[in-house]
């Protein structure tokens, strides 16, 4: 199966700044989230898989063709970009039919697949409204309809969902895994984590220009085995539970915080602290309400992996 | 193609800028409405190609092919692509399956049409205004001259744009003052470097000019070199020579050129 990005030592400088560096990776279709703080390279990332800007080293490969100047390749590619950049005096039906057509298909085409596109992302009861007049989240679902109107292999979407108010935003990241299901592969661009984990497990972190990590969040997790995790204990004495703790082999370190009643641990073995804490709360008469890891969720390891300086 | 023509027509139209296209459009009408006024509505009539005729004839050249067709194309054509990358739009043109040389010509065949059009518009107003000068040749004259005026200039300040992008509009004044106006002056092999020359040659011989017998040698001594050089079948291979040539280059430059579609690392 043809993979449907290829980066091979991919690096971009603009003049002493370095974009993307020294990038390797291979994505296989389905639905990827990538990920990392404003300047980290996504955008410079997704510039040279949509052909707009040429490597300056190395080499990129979409759906196994290079996007550099590749019309053929683009009409395979649905763009959804992250700044609200519309012709306002255009209708939304106007806009999505103009790139229908852009994309080589006739009147009749054109006008059919714009408005199925719009009914897909719900933006049909004001598609004949000028766009001068929609609010962000129906900006954001018209973007999402052009980049659909011509049924593409591969979408690119980013951060489609900025803006998008919370029940949009859920019908939004419903069609986006939809889509998944459907067999078409998704790029998804954003820094908000847990949008992306609620639309994909599988991911790529981006900072300083680098891939920090690429695969599933427990892949990686798994990969990460010697970073520390830290265990959030929500109980009445937590000052009183840390020396109980602090002293056995599996921990790394405590902190409390009284305030919230909060006791942080730092483990390399969460398994047997979590064995160990039942009996723990038993003998010390200490009622433990919550616990539970926050190196599951993306934000974990992403501020492991940048507060490394991987 | 036809799409993006459409697209372009309608940005030009609904744009801020035709408004300032309209004023520069008007005021070669305002002009000769103030003079016919003050001339008492004096003015020559067809078939009498007099010295009023030949003078209100020239006036209407310098005002059209020679300066207006300059800025109109200059305000238009300098920008083709900037007001795309401006509103960040130009993503989608660039981003689509069609070749970004369809987009330049697109965007430049759109340009020149409205350009040709509006301009052609005031024309028409300003020659009824002077009573027809020349009659039908002179119009036939001013109108082929404006045609391609627009059509050359534009390819012209296209190019200029996207070699100069910040700069597109005072290299370009400084383009249409030197070499447009001073270079397409000097009786030299400079001129024929020069639209504005054969766009000259071209009215004069289409205007089918009679010149009496006595004035015929100082003409071509004189005269001649500034606004007579080349032949109509020259002076047309010239124009589509230099606005094929120009399209080809900023076609080639926009082919290679990574353009700044988004914002941001």
């Amino acid at each position: 199966m043809t993979a449907l990005l290829e980066c091979r030592a991919l690096t971009k400088i603009y003049g002493v700044v370095i974009g993307v560096n020294d990038l390797t990776l291979t994505l296989e279709p389905g639905v990827h989230g990538v990920l990392g703080p404003n300047g980290a390279g996504k955008s410079t990332l997704i510039k040279l898989l949509m052909g707009q800007l040429l490597p300056t080293e190395g080499e990129v490969r979409v759906l196994g063709e290079t996007p550099w100047n590749n019309p053929k390749l683009a009409g395979r590619i649905g763009y959804c970009p992250e700044h609200d950049a519309f012709w306002k005096f255009l209708t939304g039906q106007q806009f999505v039919e103009t790139l229908a057509k852009l994309s080589g298909m006739n009147g009749r085409e054109a006008r059919e697949a714009a408005a199925a596109a719009l009914d897909r992302v719900g933006a049909s009861d004001y598609q004949h409204r000028p766009i001068s007049t929609y609010s962000k989240g129906m900006r954001q679902r018209t973007k999402l309809a052009q980049a659909l109107v011509h049924n593409p292999d591969l979408l690119v979407l980013d951060e489609p969902l900025s803006g998008t108010d919370p029940v949009g935003r859920h019908e939004l990241m419903d069609l986006i895994q939809e889509l998944g299901t459907e067999g078409k592969s998704v790029l998804v661009s954003s820094h908000v984590m847990h949008e992306v984990q609620a639309m994909t497990r599988r991911f790529l972190l981006i900072y300083g220009g680098r891939v920090l990590a690429a695969g599933d969040v427990q892949e990686i997790r798994r990969l990460l085995y010697e970073i520390p995790h830290r265990i959030r204990i929500l109980c009445d004495r937590p000052r009183e539970l840390a020396p109980h703790l602090a002293g056995r082999p599996a921990v790394d370190g405590v902190q409390t915080d009284d305030d919230r009643g909060e006791l942080w641990v730092t483990t390399r073995e969460p398994r047997e602290l979590f064995a160990a804490l039942p009996e723990l709360s038993s003998t010390t008469g200490i009622a433990i309400r919550e616990m539970g890891s926050e190196d599951e969720s993306l934000d974990a390891v992403f501020e492991y992996l940048v507060g490394e300086g991987i | 193609m036809s799409a993006l023509f459409a697209l372009s027509l309608r940005q030009m139209l609904g744009g801020k800028k035709i408004w300032v296209l309209a004023v520069f459009l008007s005021l070669p009408i305002l002009l000769l409405s103030a003079v016919l006024l003050a001339a008492g509505f004096d003015f020559p009539v067809e078939e009498d190609f007099d010295v009023e005729a030949a003078a209100l004839s020239m006036f209407l050249y310098l005002m059209y092919p020679q300066s207006l067709c300059i800025l109109a194309s200059l305000l238009y054509g300098a920008s083709l692509l900037a007001g795309e990358i401006e509103d960040k739009t130009l993503v989608y043109l660039f981003t689509r399956s069609i070749p970004r040389w369809q987009v330049l010509v697109g965007k430049y065949l759109a340009t020149a049409t409205v350009l040709t059009v509006m301009t052609l518009l005031s024309l028409s107003v300003s020659f009824l205004v002077c009573k027809t000068p020349g009659g039908a040749d002179t119009y036939f004259a001013l109108t082929s001259a404006v045609a391609l005026a627009c059509f050359t200039y534009t390819a012209i300040f296209c190019l200029l744009g996207l070699l100069v992008p910040r700069r597109a509009l005072p290299v370009g004044v400084i383009y249409a003052v030197v070499v447009e106006g001073l270079l397409s002056a000097v009786p030299a092999l400079v001129n024929e470097l020069t639209s504005s020359f054969y766009l000259r040659s071209l009215a004069w011989h289409l205007a089918g000019i009679e010149l009496p017998e006595d004035a015929q040698e100082d003409f071509q001594n004189e005269v001649a070199p500034f606004v007579a050089g080349a032949d109509p079948s020259t002076a047309l291979t010239a124009l589509g020579i230099i606005t094929v040539s120009t399209l080809l280059v900023s076609a080639i430059l926009i082919h290679r050129r990574q353009w700044p579609l988004n914002e941001g690392v």
